[in-house]
């Protein structure tokens, strides 16, 4: 139950998020109505409200452990990503992220190779408040930019014909960069001492996608499928945290 | 602790169920990747300028090509509509065209066109798209061609040429 109406008050709690958890969690409406309940009794019964902030650092570095078990399953793709992250104040984190990837096209009518190396730029919003100075679990929704340059080698292409005969050519090589914006919500939570585990969902929204209609790069590390401009994407980290200057600071008000 | 297992037991799983539905194999190609000029077979009526289709009773059309091995397409009576292809490798196409196999009269239709190389997608690939500059044919049959779209492409609904056959 102080989950469940923990879950509620989060998500009431800033505009920003108000319109959206209206919206995408509208069947949680049922879920929390005890809650809010519980927490409108709550406050009529205390007339002396205390709440606690914890301050603190935090500087997190995660490795996405998916992508080398995918590299395996995939053999067209392959890459890597690795974030950090430090907690600002109020449950948001500023994020940064990059990587690597490579892909090899290799079909009959179409082949070709492309490396790429991305950037994201972003931050994460906690939904819930933390329990204490040492609570750094967290369920979080957040938003990315994403900067990804793309070298795709010369491509080679054969158009079959059995009537008047197959024809082969070249496609030169080709420099992109591609940006986009991204949503992604997900869970951490700590392991054992400062070491984290969780995970990412993402959607991706390619904004210069008509950058790519001449031969779109196959595969854009950071971002995913290049010649689709809405992706979904997830990430699996395993994370390490320096922390230091926590404390708690009561602030009582009527 | 409990739910720190319960937690990596569920994201574990997750993982597994993403992973899952990461597969390794190609899109397949979801859009035609021929592009066929295609003519439509009318006559005049009676003295008009007015046209009117025409089925062919049984056509026979074979491509010129330098290839050893020739192909031939017929046995489809009563056609009014006719796709040809044309060569990625010239600048130039020749089809014979017989419109009824009964009767030894033919034309031999020449299509002088630009070649446009054209990316489809990663899973189709290139084709070529044209552009028609013109065409020139025998008056066996056929008594005239009217241009209706220069640009070819692989949409099969656009009709490219009109071919206007003589009064039976």
């Amino acid at each position: 139950m102080i989950i469940r109406s923990k879950i509620c008050f989060s998500l009431f709690k800033g505009n920003w998020l108000k319109g959206f958890a209206i919206k995408a969690f509208g069947s949680m409406m049922l879920l929390c109505l005890p809650g809010i309940m519980k927490a409108q009794s709550d406050s009529t019964s205390t007339k002396k409200k205390v709440e606690v902030q914890y301050f603190g650092h935090q500087l997190r570095f995660s490795f996405d452990l998916s992508r080398p078990v995918l590299n395996q399953i995939q053999s067209t793709e392959k890459s890597y990503e690795a974030a950090v992250d430090y907690y600002y104040k109020n449950e948001l984190y500023f994020v940064a992220e990059a990587g690597v990837g490579s892909a090899n096209y290799d079909y009959s009518n179409l082949s070709y190779k492309t490396n790429s190396s991305f950037f994201r730029l972003g931050f994460d919003k906690t939904l819930l408040k933390r329990d204490g100075a040492k609570d750094w679990d967290m369920v979080f929704m957040g938003m990315r930019y994403g900067l990804a340059s793309i070298q795709r080698q010369e491509a080679q292409y054969a158009i079959v014909d059995s009537v008047w005969g197959s024809s082969v050519g070249i496609v030169p090589a080709k420099n992109f960069l591609a940006h986009w914006i991204e949503i992604t919500g997900g869970v951490k939570v700590e392991v054992y001492k400062k070491l984290m585990v969780g995970w990412n969902v993402r959607a991706r929204f390619l904004v210069n996608g008509r950058s790519f209609q001449d031969l779109s790069p196959v595969y854009i590390a950071g971002f995913g499928r290049g010649d689709k401009t809405t992706v979904f994407d997830f990430n699996f980290y395993v994370a390490y945290a320096l922390r230091w200057g926590n404390k708690a600071h009561e602030k009582s008000h009527q | 602790m409990n739910r720190v297992v319960v937690f990596i037991g569920l994201s574990l799983l997750l993982l597994a169920g993403i992973i899952s539905c990461k597969k390794d194999q190609r899109d397949p190609c979801l859009q035609p990747t021929t592009t066929v000029l295609v003519a439509h077979c009318v006559r005049h009526f009676d003295t008009s300028a007015t046209l009117i289709d025409t089925a062919l009773p049984n056509p026979v059309m074979h491509p010129i090509t330098n290839q050893p091995k020739q192909y031939y397409y017929g046995g489809v009576p009563r056609l009014i509509q006719l796709s040809f292809s044309l060569s990625n490798v010239s600048d130039t196409s020749r089809w014979v065209l017989q419109p009824d196999s009964a009767v030894a009269i033919q034309d031999t239709l020449s299509f002088y066109y630009q070649r446009q190389l054209h990316f489809l997608s990663n899973a189709c690939g290139y084709t070529y798209f044209y552009h028609l500059d013109s065409v020139a044919s025998t008056r066996n049959a056929i008594d005239s061609i009217r241009l209706e779209a220069a640009d070819i492409t692989n949409d099969a609904n656009v009709e490219n040429l009109k071919l206007i056959f003589k009064k039976p």
